[in-house]
């Protein structure tokens, strides 16, 4: 009798050990894994919201954070304990560590990655195999697009100050500013690092802009250009004889004590989330296979405006237009 | 005579500190008020996807009926998260999202010209768009349903498997033409021209015979006395019920 019972809560904890052992297959086989490698920061946590949210019971996200002391071999350990489908890598970091990663054993095949959250994606895909990703520089067109939405003047001529190793760049947005009717000039700074020679070209182009009565300036997202001795010297005495509207693509560009940018138009960093999910769903739909390698850029903004800048500069804006404007600097 | 002063100043101090006691008495009351009627105040959430920054419309709600108690979301998933979570008492958003499984009754609708839908354009950039050959063409919409949902919807409505790029806003679909991201985007006739008065780009709008729902309010299954919300979304200005793409209200 003993016997018998004994037998039997065996059965049952067989019967439980089973029952874990099919639930755990049954959701793993239902949800696939897709490994996160991102950096620390709330523009990070803001896109992983977007893709998760967007995925939710379709995939089952692994996250690893890395920061400054992050290792390749960490990188390495995770992914062997992952076997992820599908990698998304967010941050410069992310997408330095994942390339070496790839470095160590070339030869192997690579799960298919989503590059996002840095600048210039579209070189660095030439270097991770398998990738595809979004671009993060908001094209000029949509930010002109949204500032002739909002200022009460022609936006039909738009100098932009690059270096030379940007022309590809600067030629697509050449050909999306036309769709528009707007004509972006651009004009070109070797891409030595001599911040002399470099402050020189800054002050020439922009006394040309001056001089040829552009509406608006491009300033694009270059480090390289806009250091704070360049600023000083160059940027900021330029365009003191400018009252033209200054497009920026960060926010901290647009604070009224450095008097630089009138208008700001920043990746929607939620809905660059969604983005990323939908390439990962369409790779998920075609069995892991990157089916499309277009790199588009981020498709939605947010929308920035400085009216203390403006009001000082005498650009005028349409007031019931602020109505489109996601955040309006009024100090 | 020093005895009568101290009296007479702790007879003033006395008074002061009623006062003040009955000034906070008051203040708290009050404070206790506002609380309890703006905790019982409806709630409804509004999902209507424009060009316009949510708070913008959340205001303009707000200021039409300050008795209900707005919150405008700008994306689908928030939404549809939101509402689930917190069980709204009434919902405003487009049929064709009240009409995935929410638990609403839809009790009101948006009312064009008569209809409660309105025509739908597929637009292009440069080239007309033939509409009998949209097979496997990418086509950009606006997401009111869901990654899932939205690729059936759209292909539905267009009778062919076709691609879909989701845009979050309106405004972003014309950047779906412009990077060359979508073959076309399916949007409302009212909403191509809103677009086309912004842009300068050669856009080409081919009808369809599609007509999409316009907004409607729903109530939870639960909600028994309508009377507020419905009086007040039906008396909303012309100028708010064009914000949310319609030109008045009827019930269903």
């Amino acid at each position: 009798m003993s016997n018998n019972r004994w037998i039997k809560q065996l059965g049952y904890l067989l019967f439980l050990a089973n029952m874990l052992c099919l639930s755990s297959l049954a959701v793993s086989d239902e949800l696939e894994t897709t490994l996160v490698i991102r950096g620390e920061g709330e523009s990070f946590s803001e896109v992983l919201n977007g893709m998760t949210q967007d995925l939710e019971g379709e995939l089952s996200f692994d996250i690893l954070v890395v920061g400054g002391d992050t290792t390749v071999k960490e990188v390495s350990n995770r992914i062997k304990k992952t076997s992820p489908k599908a990698i998304v890598l967010m941050g410069n970091k992310a997408i330095n560590l994942y390339q070496k990663y790839q470095s160590l054993d070339p030869g192997q095949d690579f799960p298919p990655s989503i590059l996002l959250v840095a600048l210039y994606i579209d070189q660095h895909v030439k270097n991770i195999k398998n990738s595809t990703g979004i671009l993060y520089e908001i094209p000029a067109v949509t930010a002109l697009i949204n500032l002739r939405k909002v200022i009460d003047g022609d936006i039909k001529r738009v100098g932009v100050i690059h270096r030379e190793w940007m022309k590809d760049y600067i030629n697509t947005n050449i050909q999306y500013c036309q769709t528009e009717d707007i004509e972006l000039i651009p004009a070109e700074v070797s891409n030595d690092n001599d911040t002399e020679s470099t402050e020189k070209s800054i002050k020439k182009h922009l006394k040309k802009f001056k001089k040829t009565d552009i509406d608006a300036l491009w300033v694009i997202n270059d480090s390289q250009l806009l250091t704070p001795e360049l600023f000083s010297k160059a940027w900021l005495p330029s365009l003191k004889k400018m009252n033209i509207p200054v497009v920026v693509g960060v926010e901290s560009l647009l604070s009224s004590r450095l008097n630089f940018g009138t208008f700001a138009v920043v990746p929607d960093h939620y809905s660059l989330g969604v983005q990323g999910a939908s390439i990962l769903a369409d790779t998920m739909e075609a069995g892991w296979v990157l089916k499309n390698i277009h790199i588009d850029p981020a498709i939605s903004v947010k929308k920035i405006i400085n009216l203390n800048i403006s009001k000082n500069k005498k650009i005028h804006i349409i007031e019931k237009s602020l109505d489109n404007i996601d955040s309006v600097i009024q100090q | 005579m020093i005895s009568s002063l101290i009296t007479k100043i702790s007879q003033k101090v006395l008074h002061t500190a009623f006062a003040r006691l009955r000034l906070l008495a008051i203040t708290c009351f009050l404070c206790g008020f506002i609380l309890v009627n703006s905790a019982q105040a409806e709630k409804m959430y509004v999902f209507v996807p424009t060009s316009l920054a949510p708070e913008s419309i959340e205001s303009s709600l707000q200021s039409s009926c300050p008795g209900i108690n707005f919150q405008v979301f700008d994306r689908f998933r928030t939404f549809v998260n939101q509402v689930n979570q917190d069980k709204p008492d009434s919902v405003l958003t487009l049929l064709p999202t009240l009409a995935q499984n929410f638990g609403y009754d839809t009790v009101l609708t948006g009312d064009i010209e008569g209809t409660a839908e309105e025509p739908y354009v597929l637009v292009t950039l440069h080239e007309k768009t033939d509409i009998n050959q949209l097979t496997d063409k990418t086509i950009g919409a606006v997401d009111i349903l869901g990654r899932k949902s939205m690729k059936q919807y759209i292909s539905g409505l267009l009778q062919t498997k076709v691609f879909v790029k989701r845009a979050s806003k309106t405004e972003d679909l014309l950047m779906l033409l412009i990077y060359g991201s979508a073959d076309a985007v399916f949007m409302s006739e009212n909403n191509f021209h809103k677009m086309k008065a912004k842009s300068e780009a050669n856009l080409i709008a081919v009808p369809t015979k599609i007509r999409v729902g316009v907004v409607g309010t729903a109530f939870r299954g639960d909600v028994a006395d309508k009377t507020n919300i419905l009086e007040c979304i039906t008396k909303l200005p012309k100028k708010v019920n064009s914000l949310l793409g319609i030109k008045a209200w009827r019930k269903v």
